[in-house]
């Protein structure tokens, strides 16, 4: 076994529409270790949810493995049942989604939710199972949790119910945690928080995370690993250090540098050109090719491959091949590069 | 009051009533004024009033308390309230909500000439239609279009458009790029600031991500529970916060720097902390809430 929790090998994902079929996610491979947080960004629509989602099968009816395999914890559950999938999802799998109030039911004392996660995975009295839940709320960073296992979701504010709704993921010990836009809806200060939660769990729980987001600063707390999603292709993966001070890809130049954060104040900021294509036909060739300032004719003609940067780090783009002109990244991302290059 | 301000907002007061023994005070007490032609950020939390505050600022709430002048005017006055309905507008967060999904394109954008009784069909604004499209990044093909067939931020776009057609004096932008995707974000955020150059109109732009706010605004005032806590020139209050709420918030601020966000120290501000009464000026321009 090669010590990875989560592998995902060539997974393709369709969605069967009136108007076509969809190509959500279309060859994506990636491994996930114990104890490591792999984030996920990409724009709208890049299918970072869907390829979450295919893993946990949540997704609708009309949706398909086209090809691939995924493989958790060394076993390939690919063509696995609704029945045997139970056993996983709350089991090794776990997901915790962006609105904390929808996960939430209303009406029932969010000790109950907890403790009825954990009696559906074991054999537990309820004594127990409620001593586990209230250690469950003291890991999660709720005071009083003996007094507040009583009351229902709407008693809590939305940081303290994202809580929760993590307590609730992590009833049943998983092994993988997706937290899909987790911290999106709340307040800077709270998601602040809220990440720092989520740091603390791995440490202690040595689980492995796919963080989700499309808030390149979070993810930039949290990450270990990065792999930035377009048009339903991982374009590029590696550790933060190579994806924010070392970006390869085009389309990763243009979300970086699109940040108000890496801009000067008297400046503009940059964008990238366009829209995203529709994955029901999507392009020949490289589907970021019609937004890129740097696309070469083979661009247009031919998908590129994964090329490898380095041990860790690989992207998806032409102007990695040897054959390709030299260019250079916008100007301030070399200079960070370069700075960082310094204190390495 | 100088004669350089555009909006001043005098102790304003918006309680709204719930039932016999319990008031919402979204806004307690908050006085500032916008300047002529400046970029005024207001950032806060969810449910700190800053778009309560901005509502009240176009008219569109009776103040429980305190006022606020357009001008010099009180907009609760009906001949103010007529002036802005020219001069003032607004732009907010749901683009899907604010664009009404019958009406085309065209008639969305020449909907307040309409209702100001300005021709339509006349040359002039045929002129300026076109003048407002090509600067908010759209064309003509756009025109017989439906919201619902846009995208988000073409659907912003048009938004703009509309609020730019009366040539306002004073725009407010409630949360306009939270919903958008980052690039569409940074494209929308370069048009306001295009826009605001060229024309010159006031900008209240109101946002919880500070960096946006950061980048965009000439001064900031940070608002907490109804209050305002700091009000500033935007480098000095992003540089020197003196609140500990505000101290607090900008350490939040996430940075796309891994080293940066590893080893950064959050500063957290118990916000059931009892606020002070007055402002005090630190520096020349910068206000702070006095701690109690």
């Amino acid at each position: 076994m090669s010590g990875n929790l989560l592998e995902l090998n060539n997974l393709s994902i369709s969605f069967d529409t009136p108007k076509g079929e969809v190509q959500a996610v279309r060859n994506v491979s990636l491994q996930l270790k114990p104890g490591e947080i792999l984030g996920v960004v990409g724009e709208s629509g890049c299918g970072k949810t869907v390829m979450c989602k295919s893993v946990m099968k949540l997704l609708p009816k009309n949706a398909h493995i086209k090809s691939g395999s995924i493989i958790v914890d060394g076993e390939d559950i690919t063509d696995y049942n609704e029945k045997k999938m139970r056993q996983l999802r709350g089991g090794k799998l776990s997901m915790v989604f962006q609105d904390p109030m929808t996960t939430l039911n209303p009406t029932i004392p969010i000790g109950k939710q907890i403790t009825e996660a954990i009696q559906k995975h074991k054999k537990v009295s309820n004594e127990e199972a409620k001593a586990r839940a209230i250690e469950l709320l003291d890991l999660v960073g709720i005071r009083d949790a003996n007094e507040r296992f009583k009351l229902q979701p709407h008693f809590f504010s939305g940081g303290m119910r994202q809580r929760c709704v993590i307590a609730v993921a992590l009833a049943s010990e998983p092994k993988i945690l997706f937290a899909d836009e987790a911290t999106t809806a709340l307040d800077v200060t709270v998601e602040e928080k809220i990440l720092n939660l989520l740091l603390d769990i791995r440490t202690k729980l040595n689980l492995g995370m796919i963080f989700i987001s499309h808030d390149l600063g979070a993810v930039a707390k949290v990450a270990d690993r990065v792999a930035v999603m377009y048009a339903g292709k991982i374009v590029e993966i590696g550790t933060a250090e190579d994806i924010y001070y070392d970006p390869r890809h085009p389309y990763t130049w243009g979300l970086l540098s699109s940040l108000p954060a890496l801009a000067k104040k008297d400046g503009e900021l940059n964008f990238i050109q366009g829209m995203p294509p529709i994955l029901i036909d999507p392009p020949p060739g490289d589907a970021f090719a019609v937004r890129n300032k740097y696309a070469m004719a083979i661009d247009y003609e031919k998908e590129p491959p994964m090329f490898p940067v380095s041990e860790t780090h690989s992207a998806a783009t032409w102007l990695l091949d040897e054959r390709a002109p030299r260019v250079v990244s916008p100007v301030n991302l070399r200079k960070r590069s370069a700075l960082w290059q310094q204190i390495q | 009051m100088a004669a350089d301000t555009i909006v001043d907002v005098k102790d304003l007061q918006l309680h709204f009533k719930i039932d016999e023994d319990y008031t919402v005070k979204a806004v307690d007490g908050i006085s500032l004024d916008i300047k002529d032609g400046e970029v005024f950020g207001l950032v806060g939390e969810t449910g700190c009033g800053k778009s309560t505050t901005a509502r009240a600022i176009c008219g569109m709430y009776r103040p429980t308390g305190g006022d606020v002048l357009y001008r010099g005017e009180s907009v609760q006055e009906k001949a103010t309230i007529n002036r802005m309905h020219k001069e003032v507008q607004m732009i907010f967060q749901d683009s899907g909500a604010a664009l009404n999904p019958k009406l085309t394109v065209q008639k969305i954008i020449l909907e307040p000439l309409e209702i100001n009784h300005i021709p339509v069909n006349s040359a002039k604004t045929k002129e300026r239609l076109d003048f407002i499209l090509s600067k908010s990044g759209l064309d003509a093909s756009y025109l017989s279009k439906y919201p619902q067939e846009l995208s988000g931020g073409q659907r912003q776009r048009v938004a703009i458009a509309r609020s730019l057609m009366m040539e306002p004096k004073l725009v407010v932008a409630d949360e306009p790029v939270a919903s958008l995707d980052i690039s569409i974000q940074a494209q929308i955020i370069n048009l306001f600031k295009h826009l605001q150059k060229e024309n010159n109109f006031t900008f209240l732009f109101i946002a919880h991500d500070l960096s946006v706010v950061r980048f965009i605004s000439d001064r900031v005032g940070v608002m907490l529970r109804g209050r305002l806590v700091e009000l500033g020139e935007t480098e000095e209050l992003f540089n020197n916060p003196v609140h500990p709420y505000t101290k607090s918030l900008l350490s939040a601020i996430h940075i796309p720097d891994p080293e940066y966000e590893r080893n950064k120290t959050f500063l957290e501000y118990d916000t059931d902390r009892q606020l002070g009464e007055k402002m005090i000026e630190v520096t020349p321009g910068h206000f702070v809430l006095e701690e109690v």
